[in-house]
């Protein structure tokens, strides 16, 4: 079952900058005329409006804040909505400017129905700020044109959209200034109306274009849509309003592009070990900071976590006037993935130690972001049966690397019954008089010339019970106790 | 002492066991052990050699003969108290290695219930004894044992602890062993090595898996005593006492399908060989010929190997019949006997018997004849032993792959860790280089860093170590019954191929019959010209002075085995003027008489520039024919028994430990009784030494004399051909690619030389093969044409016009 949803972000460059929620009027400007094309609050309360020419509204509200609209970044905004929104569907087209469709017929049973689909999507813009208008509709048409008049309801079903259809009056149907004044000659004020007319009176009377636009609306001719290719690597840049004078500032619009990454990294099925941050300064040269991350990460909240650390430890040379983030280290997710899918026989306990690690490492990223490189070191197990040499530290990203490269050897925790406190240097004794169990001998360690050759006992010592040795020369060391 | 370890692995268990058999049954019997199972995994491969080592040095040891499998319901060992349940081991190993790809092996504990014979040890694991104890205990009623080891490291809490609590819950009796891994403690750092070759990664990476410790040694008497109650170590000598089974009863009989019903193999034989006289000796059978027949018959009689000639003699009519070429070779194989059989075209008359040995009365061993065939066909004598045989009657021989310096110290250098440039730059300093047993200074000084003393040490002692078993280049073992009784069976890389798990040198040990069938390129293209020629080999003039005066220039491009340059070189400086100065030119340039210094004193008195002495009278008869110069691997036996008083048993050891003389410490002993028994005689030491190092050269490439004299018969063959066929024998070549020592276009080039006309490839007139026209020139063929295949060829001779 094929059906559509589109979205549409009013305002889209706007709420880009932050603007929609300060107290200062703000608009945005057309780049050709010098008209208001996008506002706020603020300035509307003030009496600008839509399409007044920045003089008018200047005249209106001296304190103005103005900014052009970048037709190039604009589509970018959008380009970044539409990677977010690779989270949701595998088909998704733009509909510059400010419009996006996504099949979402073949999505719903992954996510449990259309209206816990429509609530996902709702919750998640809400969340990052974004106001949207959502529609369903059984064309791709029909659900623009709900969604333009805001006018959505979860459904495909035709004889549910259809009602709402027919409501909407003429003025909120995107039609050219033309064929509006046409159809109000014809004493059509609304889209149920115009449905009653013959679509071939329709040709002859409006033009063409409407007819066939019609058609599209109903599905009797298919609506051809460009889909939207995930571009091969990620780097988008994002704006600011005013220069962003303290770190802080920087979180959200990071975020902003944040959520573009993760979408880009679910479509892509990769993972990112490094964000690059470059911050655009009035005088050059830009900022560049690396955030290193100590194993791969792709999920949103865990990114813009690792940000918050990272930035904090960060200081802005000048303001920054825009940023970009770029990202390198990409890796697959493969192994994540056969998690979910392929979880077959004998990996059982691999399985159980993925989904431990996922939580560990998000743990571990944490942690490398927020403390010196030295000062994380991980547990690395070796195999080796000298318990000096059980175990030894590596650095995080050393662990990384080594544990993708191996699996590591899992610690015989029955070696001989080794106990919990291990001392880091045996310390010499006098024999025991009452030994409990042994001996277990170890003679190992001729590769790296220190080679040991001892017996092992648990004995009384007073009355705590130890790990005791004697070495080859019949001398007595105590190397450890059991709780 | 009384103690007998029934658990004890050899490094015939590859890549685990760290001693070798013979290191094995020396230790033991120096403890004092009453016996020693060899209990190899799902292997027999290592038991011979541990019987040899025994039977050679009169060890008072017992060897039992075992065998252990694992899974994971626990480690089995089982042990064969008799030579039913020998039979019925050997067949339990052949099924498992038979059912799976080679090298490794199916076990089912399942597959243990129907034994009657062996006896069980158990190490169940926890699950293994739930499970199986009751069946097991069933099928093996007065048979079964559980095993406790003791190791005293991490495994004991799973495998030894639970032993005594087992044993009162099922009421079966306890024994105690060692799980041996080698001879010594010291052998640990070679076993944690092996250990990381069998994982293939460097030992500091896998040191979960080694042992920590040395204990699975043959471990001493007052050890043992503090580790095991005084009746698990008294019932090992209860078994050992059951077992009586001996490899020595392992009585072989010879195929009998060969011999027609109504026939003794005697009377058989005869008449075999008086038919064969018939047409050998046309004009009847010289006297002194006719009493050599009677005494071979006699001896072939008194040793009971009618059956083998019989056997050769069908295999060999079976090639005759397919028009397979074939000759055999071997010291049994230049007899009058098998001239008669046809197993050999050397003409006794004109070669005279090279010596009067061919089989001793005082060897135990087999015969030992190879036959080639033509490469191209060897194939078909397979299948037909196959087919004649059936597939459990008749198997390949094994060889053990050992350990040479090369992949010692690659695979040593692997498992310490050395990037691989560092091995390869380690392996070129030894590569290409015959410095006897110093190389190792060469390659790794003694004095040097830790490092490489370490590498030293483990590359010494991993020297020799066996690989793993590959099937004999053409050695066939054919029993009376099923083969499998004697020795397990297994795959072999070769689909459809299966080996014994014993090598040659296993065979001879127990006096089993080995049937070689060799394969020579040669052959092929002399089966093509003779065919194209229509003769037969017997039809070919023999002694023809135009053939010498052809060889003596040193014009032998194709010609086998005088071909190549070191040959050449030889050629005109011999100047071979009959069959056996042929004999004595393949044979000389070998690394025998160069390294012994024979060559030069050869020539010189050959040419009459010095005369020939004889250091002892008695060794005149022997040394005549080659002018006082030792140039035969028989020779030089012979020489040892009379210049240094060897009896004919320590003679015939010298040349089996030449073949084998890599194992080191063998040849020594026997060079040290040479030496000091020569001196004896009066011989000087440079003249020892020489002949010292000839022993060494024969060791690498042994090449006697009746050897010499069956190639000998094909140098003169394809050399004859050369010289009044050389078109003929051109497009025989040719069509026999890939062999000799010559690429195609050098053979056509030499063929030029000598006016023979080539016409090149021509769509219209060339076959697949090459061909030779009627007026001496040759037709070059379709299969010297890059990427063009045979059906291709096919289609168009038959569309062109």
């Amino acid at each position: 079952m094929t059906g559509w949803m589109y979205l549409w972000f009013p305002d889209l460059y706007l709420h880009s900058l932050d603007a929609a929620t300060p107290q200062e009027p703000v608009a945005i400007l057309d780049p050709q005329e010098q008209r208001i094309v996008q506002l706020n609050a603020p300035a509307q309360a003030l009496g600008v409006r839509r399409d007044m020419p920045l003089a008018s509204a200047l005249f209106l509200c001296p304190a103005l804040t103005t900014r052009t609209l970048s037709l190039s970044h604009e589509q970018q905004l959008l380009q970044q909505r539409a990677l977010w929104a690779g989270h949701y569907a595998s088909f998704i087209s733009l509909h510059a400017p400010q419009g996006l469709w996504l099949e979402v017929g073949s999505m719903l049973k992954l996510f449990g129905g259309l209206s816990a689909y429509w609530q996902r999507i709702q919750q998640d813009c809400e969340e990052q700020h974004w106001p949207v208008h959502i529609a369903t509709g059984h064309t791709p048409l029909a659900a623009r044109w709900l969604a333009l008049a805001n006018a959505g309801e979860p459904t495909f079903a035709r004889d549910k959209l259809l009602p709402r259809l027919q409501a909407l009056a003429l003025d909120e149907l995107p039609l050219s200034d033309a064929q509006r004044v046409a159809l109000q000659r014809l004493g059509i004020h609304s889209l149920e109306q115009l449905l009653r007319l013959p679509l071939a009176n329709i040709g002859q009377r409006v033009d063409i274009e409407l007819m066939n636009t019609l058609r599209q609306l109903k599905g009797d001719v298919s609506h051809p849509l460009t889909p939207f290719d995930v571009p091969p690597s990620f780097s988008q840049h994002a704006e600011c309003l005013h220069d962003i004078e303290h770190r802080n500032g920087i979180l959200f619009p990071l975020k902003r592009l944040l959520e573009g990454l993760c979408g880009f990294l679910h479509q892509q099925q990769l993972a990112t070990r490094e964000l690059i941050l470059t911050l655009t300064h009035r005088e050059p040269p830009d900022s560049i900071w690396r955030f290193a991350l100590a194993s791969p990460e792709y999920r949103y909240p865990e990114l813009v976590q690792l940000c918050r650390y990272q930035l904090e430890k960060q200081r802005l040379r000048a303001p920054a006037t825009a940023l970009r983030l770029d990202v390198a280290k990409l890796s697959s997710r493969a192994p994540a993935q056969s998690n979910d899918l392929l979880a077959h026989k004998g990996a059982d306990r691999e399985q159980t130690n993925q989904h431990q690690h996922a939580p560990q490492t998000g743990l571990l990223n944490r942690l490398a972001s927020r403390l010196e490189a030295e000062q994380l070191q991980c547990l690395y197990p070796t195999g080796d049966p000298r318990p000096e040499c059980a175990w030894h530290t590596m650095s995080a990203a050393e662990h990384s690397t080594v544990s993708q490269l191996h699996k590591a050897p899992h610690v015989r925790s029955h070696r001989g019954h080794w106990p919990f406190w291990v001392l880091p240097h045996p310390s010499p004794c006098s024999a025991p008089t009452t030994l409990i169990a042994g001996p277990a001998r170890l003679d190992s360690g001729w590769w790296d010339h220190a080679p040991i050759r001892r017996d092992y006992y648990q004995a009384l010592l007073g009355n705590q019970l130890a790990w005791v040795f004697r070495d080859d020369r019949g001398q007595w060391f105590i190397h450890g106790f059991y709780s | 002492m009384n103690y007998a370890e029934l658990h004890c692995l050899s490094n015939f268990t590859f890549l685990r066991g760290a001693s070798h058999p013979e290191e094995l049954v020396q230790r033991a019997a120096e403890l004092g052990y009453q016996a020693l199972a060899i209990t190899d995994e799902c292997s027999l491969s290592g038991v011979v050699c541990a019987h040899r080592e025994i039977t050679e040095h009169a060890l008072s040891l017992k060897l039992i003969i075992g065998s252990e499998f694992r899974d994971d319901t626990g480690v089995y060992v089982l042990i064969a108290p008799d030579r039913q349940a020998y039979a019925e081991l050997s067949q339990l190993i052949s099924r498992a290695r038979r059912a799976a790809p080679k090298g490794e092996y199916c076990f089912d504990p399942a597959g243990l219930l129907d034994l009657t014979g062996c006896l069980l040890l158990w190490q169940p694991s926890p699950s293994g004894f739930e499970a199986w104890h009751k069946a097991l205990t069933k099928a093996f009623t007065g048979r079964l044992w559980l095993l406790a080891e003791r190791t005293l490291d991490e495994h004991d809490a799973q495998t030894f602890l639970p032993i005594q609590p087992w044993a009162k819950t099922s009421g079966l009796p306890v024994v105690a062993a060692g799980n041996v891994h080698m001879h010594l403690p010291q052998r640990q750092k070679l076993q944690d090595c092996l250990t990381s070759i069998r994982l293939n990664r460097p030992v500091t990476d896998i040191r979960e898996h080694l042992f920590c410790n040395a204990e699975r040694h043959l471990r001493s008497e007052r050890k043992l005593k503090r580790l095991y109650p005084s009746d698990w170590l008294a019932e090992t000598l209860r078994i050992a006492e059951r077992c009586q089974f001996s490899l020595d009863e392992l009585s072989y009989l010879y195929p009998t399908d060969s011999v027609p019903s109504g026939h003794t193999p005697a009377g058989y034989l005869r008449k075999l060989v008086e038919q064969g006289q018939a047409i050998r000796f046309p004009g009847g059978t010289p006297k002194a010929i006719q009493a050599t027949i009677e005494k071979e018959l006699a001896l072939i009689a008194l040793k009971k190997y009618e059956h083998y000639f019989v056997t050769l003699y069908d295999i060999v009519q079976f090639a005759r019949r397919q028009n397979i070429l074939c000759q055999g070779r071997g010291s049994a194989a230049n007899s009058v006997v098998c001239y008669c059989l046809f197993l050999t075209e050397v003409n006794p008359q004109e070669v005279q018997l090279l010596f009067e040995r061919f089989i001793s009365e005082e060897r135990h061993e087999p015969p030992d004849i190879d036959i080639d065939f033509e490469s191209q066909r060897r194939e078909e004598v397979m299948q037909y032993i196959y087919q004649r045989y059936g597939r459990d009657r008749a198997a390949l021989a094994a060889t053990v792959i050992r350990y040479r310096p090369r992949s010692a110290l690659r695979d040593v250098a692997k498992s310490l860790g050395l990037s691989s440039s560092e091995q390869e730059q380690l392996v070129s300093k030894y590569a290409g280089r015959y410095l006897g047993k110093e190389w190792m200074d060469h390659v790794l000084p003694a004095d040097g860093p830790a490092l490489t003393r370490t590498l030293r040490e483990l590359t010494t002692s991993l020297l020799g170590f066996p690989r793993h078993l590959s099937q004999h280049v053409g050695g066939f073992v054919i029993a009376e019954g099923a083969l499998a009784d004697l020795v397990p069976l297994e795959n072999a890389s070769m689909a459809d191929r299966t080996v014994i798990q014993w090598d040659k040198e296993d065979l001879e040990t127990l006096g089993l019959m080995k049937v070689d069938i060799l394969s020579l390129g040669m052959m092929t293209a002399i089966r093509r010209s003779l065919n194209h020629l229509g003769m037969q080999i017997s039809d070919v003039p023999r002694e023809d002075p135009a053939t010498y005066k052809m060889l003596q220039k040193a014009d032998s491009v194709g010609v086998f085995q005088v071909e190549s340059r070191a040959q050449m070189n030889m050629l005109p400086r011999l100047k071979p003027a009959c069959y056996y100065d042929l004999v004595v030119q393949v044979s000389i340039v070998r690394p025998g008489p160069i390294h012994g210094d024979m060559v030069h004193p050869y020539l010189k008195r050959r040419n009459g520039q010095e005369a020939p002495d004889y250091p002892l009278e008695g060794l005149r008869p022997i040394l005549e024919r080659t002018h006082g110069v030792p140039l035969f691997q028989e020779q030089v036996i012979a020489f040892a028994m009379v210049a240094a008083d060897f009896t004919a048993a320590e003679a015939d050891q010298l040349r089996r430990s030449m073949a084998s003389w890599r194992k080191k410490g063998h040849m020594h002993k026997l060079q040290t009784r040479l030496r000091d028994n020569m001196l004896k005689n009066g011989f000087d030491d440079a003249y020892i030494q020489r002949i010292q190092r000839q022993l060494e050269g024969f060791g690498e490439y042994g090449f006697p004399e009746s050897h010499a004299a069956s190639f000998a018969l094909l140098v003169y063959l394809t050399a004859w051909l050369k010289c009044h066929h050389p078109g003929v024998f051109l497009a025989a070549l040719l069509n026999s690619q890939p062999m000799g020592f010559y690429s195609p276009s050098q053979l056509i080039n030499d063929a030029r030389h000598h006016q023979v006309v080539i016409h090149p490839v021509d769509v219209n007139h060339s076959h697949w093969d090459h061909e030779a026209l009627d007026d001496g020139s040759v037709r070059l063929g379709f299969r010297l044409v890059n990427g063009f295949n045979r059906e291709a060829s096919e289609r168009l001779e038959q569309q062109r016009p």
